[in-house]
C-alpha cells in the first residue's frame, strides 16, 4: 500500500524494467542512480535504512521519466503519473 | 505557468578517499532549477544539473532538501570514483548534464516574470531577486592532498579533515 502522492520503489523498478529495457541502476550510499541511453537520474531515494520497498515521492518519478524520455510508457504503466 | 526560475550557488567541500590517499576538493559554482508546485508540494527540478530534483511541503523545505540532495549526489559520485581525476570528471559530467526541456521552461518562466505576466508568489519572496544574466558554471579545485595514516582502529588524518564538511554553503536566488 502506497501513501498519497508516493509510489513504492519496487513498482518504479518494474516500470523501468518495462519502459527502459537495458537500463542500469547503481546503488550509492544515498541514492539509486538510473542510467538509460546516456540519460542519468542521480537521486532516486533509497528510503530509510533497511526499508525494502520505500514509498518514493511522485515528484522524483516524474522527473525521472522525463529525464529518461520514457513518459508515454511510464504513464501507461503507472497511471498515477498522469495526474 | 510552468514554474519559477531559481538560481542557486554552491560551495562544497568533498573529501575523496581512495586507498592511502585523501583529496580535499572544493566544488563551487552556480546552477539553475525550476520550482513548481504539484500535488500540494513544492518541487525543485534541476535544469543544470538536469539529472536531479527534490521537494518539500514548503518552499523553504524544498530548497533545503534540494541542497542536501546536491551534496549527497556528490558524495555518491565520490563513492563510485576510481581516483581523484575520475571524481572530477564524474562531478563535472553530473553538473554539466543540462535538461534542455527544463531549460526552455526556465527561460519562458523568466520571460513571463519580466513581462509581468506572472508575479513571484509570496512564499518565494524570501529569496533575493537576481536580474542579471548569469551563466551556470562549476569549478572543482584540489585544496589539499593527504596520505591517510591509520592507527589501530581510527583513520587519524581523515578524522581531522572531516571537520571541514561543515563548511558546506549555498544560496538560492529568485531569477527575475
Amino acid at each position: 500500500m502506497s501513501s498519497k502522492g508516493c509510489i513504492p520503489l519496487n513498482d518504479i523498478f518494474k516500470m523501468l524494467d518495462e519502459c527502459a529495457q537495458g537500463h542500469t541502476r547503481k546503488s550509492g550510499d544515498h541514492y539509486w542512480i538510473i542510467i538509460f541511453h546516456e540519460k542519468i537520474y542521480y537521486n532516486l531515494p533509497k528510503g530509510e535504512h533497511g526499508a525494502k520497498n520505500p514509498d518514493i515521492q511522485i515528484g522524483h518519478v516524474k522527473k525521472l521519466i522525463r529525464r529518461l524520455q520514457i513518459e508515454d510508457c511510464a504513464k501507461r504503466y503507472l497511471p498515477i503519473l498522469s495526474n | 505557468m510552468n514554474g519559477y526560475p531559481i538560481i542557486f550557488t554552491f560551495n562544497e567541500i568533498i573529501i575523496v578517499k581512495k586507498g592511502f590517499k585523501a583529496y580535499v576538493s572544493t566544488i563551487k559554482g552556480r546552477g539553475q532549477a525550476l520550482l513548481v508546485k504539484e500535488n500540494g508540494k513544492y518541487w525543485l527540478n534541476g535544469v543544470q544539473p538536469g539529472g536531479m530534483s527534490d521537494g518539500g511541503d514548503t518552499v523553504k523545505e524544498a530548497l533545503h532538501n534540494f541542497r542536501i540532495a546536491f551534496r549527497n549526489i556528490l558524495s555518491d559520485i565520490e563513492g563510485f570514483s576510481r581516483n581523484y581525476p575520475d571524481f572530477r570528471n564524474r562531478a563535472a559530467s553530473f553538473f554539466n548534464d543540462i535538461d534542455e526541456k527544463e531549460l526552455r521552461l526556465w527561460e519562458e518562466a523568466r520571460k513571463e516574470l519580466r513581462a509581468g505576466k506572472i508575479s513571484t508568489p509570496e512564499d518565494i519572496s524570501i529569496l533575493k531577486k537576481e536580474t542579471n544574466e548569469l551563466n551556470s558554471y562549476i569549478n572543482i579545485a584540489l585544496l589539499a592532498e593527504f596520505i591517510r595514516i591509520k592507527s589501530y582502529n581510527n583513520d587519524i588524518i581523515t578524522a581531522e579533515i572531516n571537520k571541514e564538511n561543515s563548511n558546506s554553503q549555498s544560496e538560492f536566488l529568485a531569477a527575475a
